[in-house]
């Protein structure tokens, strides 16, 4: 800021601040109070309405008002070229006045934005079907409707050298914890001179432990979402120009929990929630145990199965674990390849690959019929998730149970759950226990992991974590 | 500081006592005392409570020096080793025939070593994720229910002692791991004494009685000789629609019961090493692990295994009697 | 390094032939029903074994034998000449020939029940003659043999012709001191097709020599108070001049034992099924039929119960009881000799409890 004084400011000089970029604006303005210099993007302000402004500010100027520039779209500030640069390129419209080297901001700038439609990933049956934007302030606005209350803290912080990042945090004073606020703003304080681009990598930089397939943070698009997770005292954030907002800290079972739930009735709810919990088991141990039962424990099997079964896989040339490579390798491409195509192109390779090419490789006896049974009920399973995050953790985590169960059987699946049980245990988000309520033990929270409780019986504020009592099995 | 809750307290001790003890006590005791083993255990439970309770009076005197620290270390690597290599062979026996046992060995030292070398918190909190498999457990062995004879509980014999004496000694095996409660009841921050402790006691009780009630009302006497794991066999005979088999499933239970256990016994050696000897080498760590697994090799047939779990009573009473009580009154004397 | 080297050791194991103890079930025959007779030879164990191949994506059934100085030796000499091992951890039943049943059995079922791989639940039953004849039946055979015994043994355990004789059950009371085991007895009737015919009664740890046959087999399933889903008696009804056809629905057993005097006590809760008379609306003719029933039954009960003494076969298990409360009756001498000579009152009393549409 020091080398401002002795530079001359005019038109020009401005300018080649900005590059002589074409759709920079530059112009002399006369003021009541003196000259000065008007600069904008053209491509990010919203001319008609600053012309407004300017107008309505000049007005204020010239009747000799004490604090003519502060308005609520605009501010004075003493003038730098950081700030202008800064001001400038977030599309505000700035006048300097180069007597009194101050600068007005007027932030008037034109958006667009879609509007805020329910998500492609994340669609609910019953329930509101709005989304997230690419504008924070609108996103700001959605939440803020649904949660008319004066102790929800909206704070906002740049973070990046070059880029400059806002990132955008939310969390309810009354309910969220202090020391987890506390901790999650000096990470901030951290990364905030990392040069971050999205969302992606500031969860690398708040992940506890990045070596684990398990997200410790909750993406979603959905303000319902937010607003569900605000209160139970989890901290919500943006970037700007995303519509994905993080909440953290999250247990394992947040992931597992749909906005559908809460609008159903509690035993219908109760019944999809339990499926879901099932939906886990068998999509990290299905094909697992089909090939530890097929090469190992075959003797398990009723003999009226076990015919079947034999009959199947007699004339299958490849062992078990090859066989299932091969399905889940080919359900794998299906659905990466249907992702990047257009819509009704996808569909189409769905079909070809599921029917067609499944009933090829069946009657071509690379593959049984049974583990095409397998394979396929799996990757059903794995799509109940409501997370994206999680659904991929789990079909990563289904590969080495099937190589633990085709090298010692049900003994590998076995150390398998123990080594995924330590380690889930061993994960925190925000130094909040993962495996809450399981681990530490909650008994109060714990149906609610498997049913949707009545809403009639909730007695307490409902939180993740039990901020109340004393952690257990800490090092303090 | 460590602290731990009520409930992991217990939990822990629990998985301690029962570890890979609960499908193996019997046998013996059956053989030794007979019809009368039920009454025995009774017995043997009015003495365990008499200890915890005297345990729970005395544990603030239990200060252990680095001599005793290191002692008990030392013991409870014997009591891995006996675990570790009855665990093996009865795999071996049971499922892995030809696998070398070194590698199902290293398979689960490595999952202790794996929860040792994350946070204190992920090994407290172990026991309360196994919590789901006891119900299971339960329920698989109350099938067998059809099955009981009650008769089969009598005639009792009392007059003659030396069985009873002798069968008395054979249940000690179930209170392996009781100077658990010594070590770490002073990191526990609720109250204990009383109805919590007898709830602990009554639950260590019917666990160990249930279970050696099901064998002797199951099993003929002198069919005993014939089954080293007779439990394992109760649950074999129980036929389900779904699936034939169901000793297996069961039998992962147990082995993820053990190996929870074997876990907690070198998270208690680690434990003792960095309270006592401020030592949190993750080196040593992980050279007591390999060597464990190097020395269970040795012993994991079926002589050496039986051997040392024959001697490990002497050691256990030696180390929950008297240890703990010279120790105690030393720290009296020391007081005066 | 370490890092690089893990992909390349996973790698390494997918393509690995397998591991140690892998038994990959396309590579086993698995044996539903097995066969053991004395060999030709003293000492010696021929098998004969029943099972079904799978070619061509159907299922075909083929047949071995093997002989070996014990079950599993036999087993393995059986295995020679099948394409795959043969695999009796699936076994459903277990045949053993008379003759062979003449001697301790249980060193034919301890192969069975102590390896951990095989199941207990499968069924063991005695057969009457040559074994091999129960493999290629004489007369006009319909069904497969691997599925006809376990379906055969099935149902009569559902109707009480037998009681439940699990390999696991048989271990056990052979073991038993205190009670004696019985084992479905199966003959080659007069067509040549094989069929269940009763019990065979075992002493001790060996097959008699008497069995029950047929109503008797059921007598004694209601006198051990082990009943099958469905248990149905028939008598001639003289008096009427009609059969009556009864469905027991409840036994209730009581054992008193004092001075060496047995009384067994049986409180039987039944159902008719089928009375063509017609006429148990009234009152007069249901005390009637229960009055004629309990007498029908404590007379074929009384019948049973001297057949098993004659055998030394305590089967009803009165020697639990007598063990476990009576020791001076019980150290007496051997308990079957006891059982033989020891004098048992039966006492009857039958309940008509529901009497179907049959008013």
């Amino acid at each position: 800021m020091g080398n401002t004084s002795n530079q001359v400011i005019d038109k020009k000089s401005v300018k080649q601040l900005f590059l002589n970029s074409e759709d920079f604006v530059s112009v002399d303005v006369d003021w009541p109070t003196g000259k000065g210099i008007l600069c904008y993007y053209s491509s990010l302000a919203d001319v008609t309405e600053v012309n407004k402004q300017i107008t309505i500010i000049r007005q204020r100027a010239s009747e000799k008002m004490s604090n003519w520039g502060k308005t609520p779209v605009s501010n004075v500030l003493p003038y730098s070229e950081d700030e202008l640069v800064k001001a400038v390129c977030s599309g505000q419209t700035v006048i300097i006045f180069l007597d009194s080297k101050v600068m007005l901001t007027i932030s008037v700038q034109s958006s667009f934005c879609r509007s805020p439609e329910e998500p492609g990933n994340e669609q609910a049956i019953r329930g509101t079907h709005d989304g997230f934007v690419e504008n924070t302030q609108q996103n700001i606005t959605l939440i803020r409707q649904k949660l008319a209350r004066n102790d929800l803290v909206i704070k906002s912080i740049t973070i990046g050298k070059g880029t400059s990042i806002n990132l955008t945090y939310l969390y309810i004073d009354s309910i969220a914890n202090k020391e987890v606020v506390q901790l999650f703003e000096s990470r901030l304080q951290e990364i905030q001179k990392e040069n971050i681009m999205n969302s992606g990598e500031i969860q690398d930089y708040f992940d506890e432990s990045v070596l684990t397939p398990f997200p410790q943070f909750l993406n979603t698009e959905r303000p319902d979402r937010v607003v569900f997770n605000l209160m139970e005292g989890k901290i919500a954030n943006f970037i700007n120009n995303s519509p994905t907002a993080l909440i953290a800290p999250v247990s394992f079972f947040t992931f597992y929990q749909s906005s559908d739930d809460f609008n159903k009735r509690v035993m219908i709810g109760s019944f999809y929630r339990l499926l879901r919990i099932m939906s886990l088991v068998m999509a990290l141990y299905l094909p697992a145990f089909y090939i530890a039962v097929v090469s190992f424990h075959s003797e398990i099997l009723p003999i009226e199965i076990s015919k079947k079964v034999k009959l199947a896989i007699n004339e299958i040339p490849y062992r078990p674990i090859i066989e299932a490579m091969i399905m889940e390798l080919f359900i794998e491409l299906i659905r990466e390849a249907s992702i990047r195509l257009p819509k009704p192109i996808g569909q189409t390779i769905g079909v070809v690959g599921g029917l067609i090419i499944g009933d090829a490789i069946v009657s071509a006896g690379l593959v049984s019929n049974l583990m095409v049974i397998v394979v396929a009920l799996t990757a059903i399973s794995s799509f109940v998730v409501p997370s994206v995050e999680m659904n991929m953790a789990l079909r990563i985590l289904r590969f080495p149970f099937m190589l633990a169960a085709a090298l010692f059987g049900f003994f590998g699946m076995a150390i398998g759950t123990i080594v995924l049980v330590i380690h889930l245990l061993s994960l925190s988000s925000l130094k909040q226990p993962y495996f809450a309520p399981f681990v530490p033990l909650d008994t109060s929270r714990f149906m609610d992991v498997f049913f949707r409780v009545p809403y009639s019986k909730f007695h307490k504020q409902q939180k993740t974590f039990s901020f109340m009592k004393k952690k257990k099995g800490r090092k303090s | 500081m460590l602290t731990l809750s009520r409930i992991q307290f217990f939990l822990l001790l629990f998985v301690v006592q029962t570890g890979t003890v609960f499908v193996s006590f019997q046998h013996r005791l059956i053989i030794e005392a007979k019809t009368n083993s039920w009454v025995v255990f009774i017995i043997a439970g009015i003495f365990h409570y008499i200890q915890i309770l005297l345990y729970e009076k005395y544990y603030e005197r239990f200060k252990p020096g680095r001599l005793v620290a290191g002692l008990y270390i030392a013991y409870w690597s014997l009591t891995i080793v006996t675990f570790l290599a009855y665990l093996n062979y009865t795999l071996s026996v049971w499922i892995f025939p030809n696998t070398p046992q070194i590698v199902t060995m290293v398979i689960i030292v490595g999952v202790s070593l794996y929860a040792n070398m994350t946070r204190i918190e992920t090994v407290i909190n172990l026991p309360a994720t196994i919590l789901p498999l006891f119900p299971i457990f339960i329920l698989f062995l109350f099938m067998a229910i059809p099955d009981l004879v009650w008769t089969r509980l009598f005639p009792l014999d009392l007059t003659d002692i030396i069985p009873l004496l002798k069968g008395l000694f054979m249940a000690q095996a179930t209170f392996l791991g009781i100077e658990f409660y010594l070590f770490f009841r002073k990191y526990v921050i609720q109250k204990v004494k009383g109805m919590p402790l007898f709830i602990y006691q009554s639950a260590w009780f019917f666990f160990f009685f249930t279970i050696l009630v099901f064998i002797l009302l199951f099993y003929p006497i002198n069919a005993i000789d014939f089954l080293p794991e007779p439990l394992l066999n109760i649950l074999k005979s129980q036929k389900v629609t779904f699936v034939e088999r169901l000793d297996l499933f069961f039998l992962f239970i147990w082995v993820i019961w053990s190996v929870v256990a074997i876990t907690l016994y070198f998270f208690m050696c680690v434990q003792a090493r960095r309270i006592y000897f401020n030592n949190e080498s993750k080196f040593l760590t992980i050279l007591s692990h390999f060597l464990l697994i190097i020395i269970s090799s040795f012993f994991a047939t079926k002589d050496r295994s039986n051997f040392l779990r024959e001697i490990i009573v002497y050691p256990q009473l030696l180390f929950t009697i008297v240890i703990p009580l010279i120790v105690i009154l030393m720290n009296r004397r020391n007081k005066k | 390094m370490s890092k690089r080297l893990l992909p390349a050791f996973l790698l390494g194991l997918l393509l690995l032939g397998g591991c140690w103890d892998e038994a990959q079930y396309k590579d086993i025959t698995i044996v539903p029903v097995m066969g053991l007779t004395n060999g030709d030879k003293e000492g010696e164990v021929k098998a004969y074994f029943s099972y079904p191949t799978f070619e061509e994506e159907t299922i075909k059934y083929a047949q071995s034998e093997g002989t070996g100085v014990s079950t599993r030796a036999a087993r393995e000499d059986a295995s020679h000449h099948t394409m795959e091992a043969l695999d009796v951890s699936h076994l459903e039943v277990l045949m053993i020939s008379s003759d062979m049943a003449k001697k301790n059995v249980y060193p034919e079922i301890d192969m069975f029940f102590r390896t951990p791989r095989n199941r207990i639940t499968s069924y063991v039953a005695v057969v009457e003659g040559d074994m091999k004849q129960y493999f290629n039946p004489p007369g006009d055979f319909k069904s497969e043999v691997a599925n006809y015994y376990p379906e055969l043994l099935r149902t009569g355990v559902l109707y009480t012709y037998i009681t439940v004789s699990t390999m696991e059950n048989a271990a056990k009371l052979l073991f038993d001191e205190t009670i004696d085991l019985t084992l479905p007895y199966l003959i080659i009737d007069e067509n040549g097709l094989p069929a269940l015919d009763g019990i065979a009664l075992f002493s001790n740890n060996h097959f008699t020599g008497q069995t029950l046959r047929k109503q008797e087999a059921i007598l004694a399933g209601m006198m051990k108070n082990k009943l099958g889903k469905y248990t149905r008696l028939s008598y001639e009804w003289k008096e009427k001049d009609s059969p009556i056809t009864v469905q027991v629905i409840k036994v209730n057993r009581k054992l008193k034992i004092s001075d060496e005097r047995v009384k067994m006590k049986f409180d039987i809760d039944i159902s008719v099924d089928e009375f063509p008379k017609n006429d148990l609306y009234k009152k007069q003719t249901r005390r009637e039929a229960e009055k004629f029933l309990s007498a029908e039954i404590k007379k074929d009960f009384e019948k049973v119960l001297t057949t098993t003494q004659e055998a030394k076969s305590d089967v009803f298990g009165v020697g639990r009881k007598v063990h476990a409360f009576h020791q001076d009756l019980w150290k007496k001498g051997d308990w079957r000799e006891t059982y033989s000579t020891l004098s048992i009152e039966i006492d009857v009393k039958v309940n008509l409890k529901r009497t179907s549409i049959l008013d």
